[in-house]
């Protein structure tokens, strides 16, 4: 009698179960937009929730496709060197809007810009110039581009691009740098900033709680600037660096892997250092840290 | 032959990211071509369409530029002067430095009905920065007052989770710009401390201006 009844229990879960998902699947639909445009066009993207995917490509055209939630407009529009493409999203009660999830191709060589909230970013295989926003979505760079401006409020900023001008800046999100630049500068409020495996030739890296390791070479001739206020700012060198470094540290500890010789500074707290990595480098190292350590080591 | 507007321009024209001499220039030129004057019409029609979306990311204003080259330039302050010489100045800044920080504190943080945090920055005092750095600190604390007005206003636009990252973070970059200001002023002849503290009021001044982004 039991086993009937778990029976018809379980009929009765999996009829609900195949009523239900349809409705919830409906209630997403499948937009698409294609034209022609520029190599160098400037395409703009708006989706606040969800996901953006952008991948460039060697065609003069773009194309915009995805899911999007029944209840908000895909707008997408403009001309062959100015197009616009938003999700409109009509405000809910409970602030906790549906994502959207869209997949963009474009010339590679364009001008991109995005906007998200909490929609995360991925773009790739990009040689343009990329302004990327988001709120709360994580950002991902990939490729080699002419020049990557990421801004953040929490989520997490990731470039493991080339590009001749990198700027990344965020109040509480990670920065995480792999690739190259010419110019680089990372900016995080609480955010850590992680530098590995990157050639840069001139970098300026803050933050005022986050902490800052660099995990790499130091290119020849490259000028490099740390600066936190209660953060922890850790460079992981090789042995073999050469480099002019130059350390403010006025409240934090300071430990080197390296020999270094002290020159004492007058009425302050904390130390002035200066020193020569004596490899052939040429470069230039500058930290400041308020009340957080410094650390050089070798790695 | 009339040169067209690049795409950039009629796109910062539309989305109303110009300033007066730009968008002068630009109207001037649509005033006489009608292409681009077709242009800027489809661009506006789009972004109708779009109806409430954000419009741009607002460019950043970078106070800092220049900065840290003057302040390399300049010898070290007030060491020669005599503290009577300094005082009445001295104080005068502490005053006004004490006023701007604590209004646009006060107004931010009462307006907006939130718990002050444990880390707050009362319990550091105000000090006068050396005369070098007054102006500087003045230009940053003028575009961050203009800010944090123009963000209460746009309050209702910004998601709860927005103004608590942007609480939080402001808290905790007010104690970073209290500790380093304080010591500053202790140790006027120090740079890097000048460039500490300059440096703070600008990540401050980034983040009200990220923020904004997110309300438009």
């Amino acid at each position: 009698m039991m086993a009937r009844f778990e029976r018809a229990l379980f009929a009765a879960f999996l009829m609900t179960a195949v009523a239900v998902v349809p409705i919830r699947a409906q209630a997403m639909r499948t937009v698409e937009y294609a034209a022609r445009f520029d190599a160098r066009g400037s395409l703009r993207v708006w989706n606040m929730a969800g996901s953006i995917r952008v991948t460039g490509w060697d065609y003069d055209s773009v194309i915009v496709r995805g899911s999007v939630p029944s209840d908000q407009r895909f707008i997408c529009g403009g001309g062959n060197t100015g197009m616009k493409c938003a999700v409109d999203v009509p405000p809910r009660d409970d602030g906790k809007e549906p994502g959207s999830s869209l997949e963009v191709f474009v010339p590679r060589r364009a001008q991109l810009w995005i906007k998200s909230s909490s929609a995360d970013i991925i773009v790739s295989e990009f040689n343009g110039s990329l302004d990327a926003y988001s709120v709360s979505g994580s950002i991902r760079v990939e490729g080699d581009a002419q020049a990557v401006a990421l801004e953040s409020m929490a989520g997490p900023l990731d470039v493991r691009a080339s590009a001749a001008t990198l700027r990344a800046k965020t109040a509480s999100g990670d920065v995480r740098i792999t690739g190259t630049a010419e110019d680089a500068q990372a900016t995080s409020v609480s955010g850590n900033i992680i530098v590995s495996a990157s050639r840069i030739l001139r970098g300026r890296f803050e933050s005022i709680e986050g902490n800052t390791t660099w995990l790499g070479d130091v290119m020849p001739r490259a000028m490099l600037e740390f600066s936190s206020h209660a953060g922890n700012i850790e460079l992981h060198l090789p042995p073999a660096t050469g480099a002019d470094v130059s350390i403010n540290s006025f409240e934090g500890s300071f430990r080197s892997d390296f020999a270094v010789a002290e020159r004492a500074r007058r009425d302050t707290k904390g130390r002035e250092l200066r020193f020569t990595l004596p490899g052939d480098h040429g470069a230039s190292i500058t930290i400041r840290n308020f009340k957080g350590d410094v650390r050089l080591l070798r790695h | 032959m009339t040169l067209h507007l690049t795409d950039a321009e009629l796109n910062a024209y539309a989305d109303d990211e110009l300033d007066a001499h730009a968008r002068l220039r630009i109207e001037a030129h649509l005033a006489i071509c009608d292409a681009c004057r077709a242009e800027v019409e489809a661009i506006r029609s789009l972004v109708a369409a779009i109806g409430g979306l954000p419009r741009a990311i607002a460019p950043t204003r970078d106070l800092r530029a220049g900065i840290a080259e003057r302040i390399a330039r300049t010898p070290p302050m007030d060491t020669g002067r005599s503290k009577r010489a300094f005082r009445v100045p001295a104080m005068l800044a502490a005053a006004a430095a004490l006023v701007i920080t604590t209004a646009s504190a006060t107004r931010w943080w009462m307006l907006h009905d939130t718990p002050q945090p444990a880390n707050s920055t009362r319990d550091i005092p105000v000090a006068a920065l050396p005369v070098s750095y007054r102006a500087d600190e003045t230009r940053y604390l003028e575009a961050i007052e203009e800010l944090q007005q123009t963000l209460e206003r746009e309050r209702g636009e910004l998601a709860p989770q927005t103004i608590e990252i942007l609480e939080t973070n402001l808290a905790i970059i007010d104690r970073a710009i209290a500790e380093s200001r304080a010591a500053l002023a202790r140790d006027p002849a120090n740079r890097d401390l000048g460039l500490m503290v300059l440096s703070a009021y600008e990540q401050k001044l980034q983040l009200l201006q990220r923020a904004r982004v997110s309300a438009l």
